[in-house]
């Protein structure tokens, strides 16, 4: 189910910005846009299927409470 | 861009909100119990310091913004390297913030809605907040404010009947060790939060003007935080209000004025709500802003829906639960920020500091030899 969302929100969101964007003629923003899309939709779509992803917060959480000791 | 500049009073105005922002309902420095007023006088007192490193930073050279004066100083690799941890703090604060506003709703408002739902409507709200630019969230910040100051000194008013003195007796029973760790915690977390400031703040005018908007709106803010968070202490008492997750919720829940205005938590959500979307807005505008710098680009708007999506997933994944998130905000959060916070503005400024004597020296050697 959630996967269906996450599909919407991305078909929705993407297509406005890319003709915004190629309307305009950006090539480089157009890249780095894609990019970074395509990172949070991997991401999106991970989370949807429950899988676990290594959190950087969580490591810095680890790191921390091993030196203070609480 | 014609557009891009904010007064000093929308500046004043956005420390204010920011710094009001998520501490008022989740109050920092309660390892101080009973004097956690003094936590908040020292933690002011110290961040009025931190904030000067800040404005040095933003003032150095007077015809350049921050940016441009990193790459002066520090080189094209070594001010990439400053923007780009500046920019991952700023983006890791916009996924805690943010999933700090879902839990709320979930759990004191909407309970059948999922956590993603909640954040996910925020979150769109703040991109297309970045997207109008600045100066619109300028406006609607000096708008809103009235309303969130307003309601704070009200409802805290309204709780007067309830609180008793005696729960901020006796003063300094535990030592100073307590109070020191408090305003500590108090310190990173909301006041010297506004470091991120540095990527927001476009040049203003006057060199003057950047002293005055970080000082007074330290100083506004503070004491509206210190103003809710003794009215805490007040009503609930130092060992409840450690044990809930939204001490100023719960305080305001207590209010019975008369026979016609009976609880007030509502208005404490309220003012959350409002306050947090600048936050969040704000640290998605510096994250936007350092990503286009670091890679380059002069507009940071066509990032912005990106960047919030990514912001978003971020904190779906980065906590398992809400008891990790609060125990990992006070336990681990003052320690990993005062990194960002205090310790890499210092460095830079010592850094630009001796760069500025060297110059002088060579400058002064020229002289002599012509």
């Amino acid at each position: 189910m959630s996967i269906l969302a996450v599909l919407a929100i991305y078909l929705i969101i993407a297509p406005i910005e890319i003709v915004s964007l190629i309307k305009t003629n950006k090539r480089k923003e157009l890249v780095l846009f894609s990019f970074i899309m395509l990172i949070a939709f991997t991401l999106s779509v991970l989370i949807a299927f429950d899988v676990k992803i290594p959190s950087i917060n969580r490591m810095v959480g680890d790191l921390v409470t091993s030196i203070t000791g609480e | 861009m014609t557009n891009n500049r904010i007064s000093q009073k929308q500046g004043i105005l956005m420390i204010v909100m920011f710094i009001i922002g998520s501490s008022m309902l989740m109050v920092m420095g309660l390892e101080a119990k009973m004097d956690i007023w003094i936590s908040i006088l020292i933690g002011i007192g110290a961040t009025t310091l931190i904030m000067l490193v800040y404005v040095r930073l933003m003032t150095v050279l007077p015809d350049k913004d921050f940016f441009e004066s990193l790459e002066f100083f520090l080189g094209k690799a070594g001010s990439k390297v400053v923007v780009f941890l500046l920019t991952w703090f700023s983006f890791d604060l916009c996924a805690i913030v943010l999933r700090n506003y879902g839990q709320f709703v979930v759990t004191v408002g909407l309970k059948e809605t999922p956590l993603a739902v909640a954040m996910f409507i925020l979150i769109i709200l703040c991109a297309l907040a970045v997207k109008s630019g600045i100066e619109i969230i300028g406006r609607w910040t000096e708008t809103f404010v009235i309303v969130v100051i307003a309601f704070l000194l009200i409802s805290v008013a309204l709780t007067f009947n309830n609180m008793d003195i005696n729960k901020l007796l006796p003063v300094l029973d535990k030592g100073i060790k307590p109070i020191i760790k408090g305003s500590f915690g108090v310190i990173t977390f909301p006041f010297a939060e506004t470091v991120i400031l540095l990527l927001v703040f476009p040049k203003f005018k006057k060199k003057k003007e950047v002293k005055k908007v970080f000082l007074l709106g330290l100083l506004i803010g503070g004491v509206m935080i210190l103003i809710t968070s003794v009215a805490d202490m007040l009503v609930l008492g130092a060992d409840i209000a450690e044990d809930m997750y939204y001490p100023t919720y719960a305080a305001f829940a207590t209010v019975h004025f008369g026979d016609f205005i009976h609880r007030l938590e509502a208005i404490a959500a309220i003012v959350f709500i409002i306050a947090v979307f600048l936050k969040i807005s704000l640290l998605l505008y510096g994250a936007c802003k350092g990503t286009s710098v670091l890679f380059g680009f002069k507009d940071h708007k066509f990032i912005a829906m990106p960047i919030a999506l990514l912001a978003f997933c971020f904190a779906l994944f980065s906590f398992d639960s809400m008891v990790y998130y609060h125990e990992w905000v006070f336990k681990v959060w003052p320690y990993y920020s005062s990194v960002f916070e205090i310790v890499i503005p210092l460095v830079v400024l010592i850094i630009v500091q001796i760069r500025i004597k060297t110059m002088k020296k060579k400058s002064q050697n020229k002289l002599y030899q012509a």
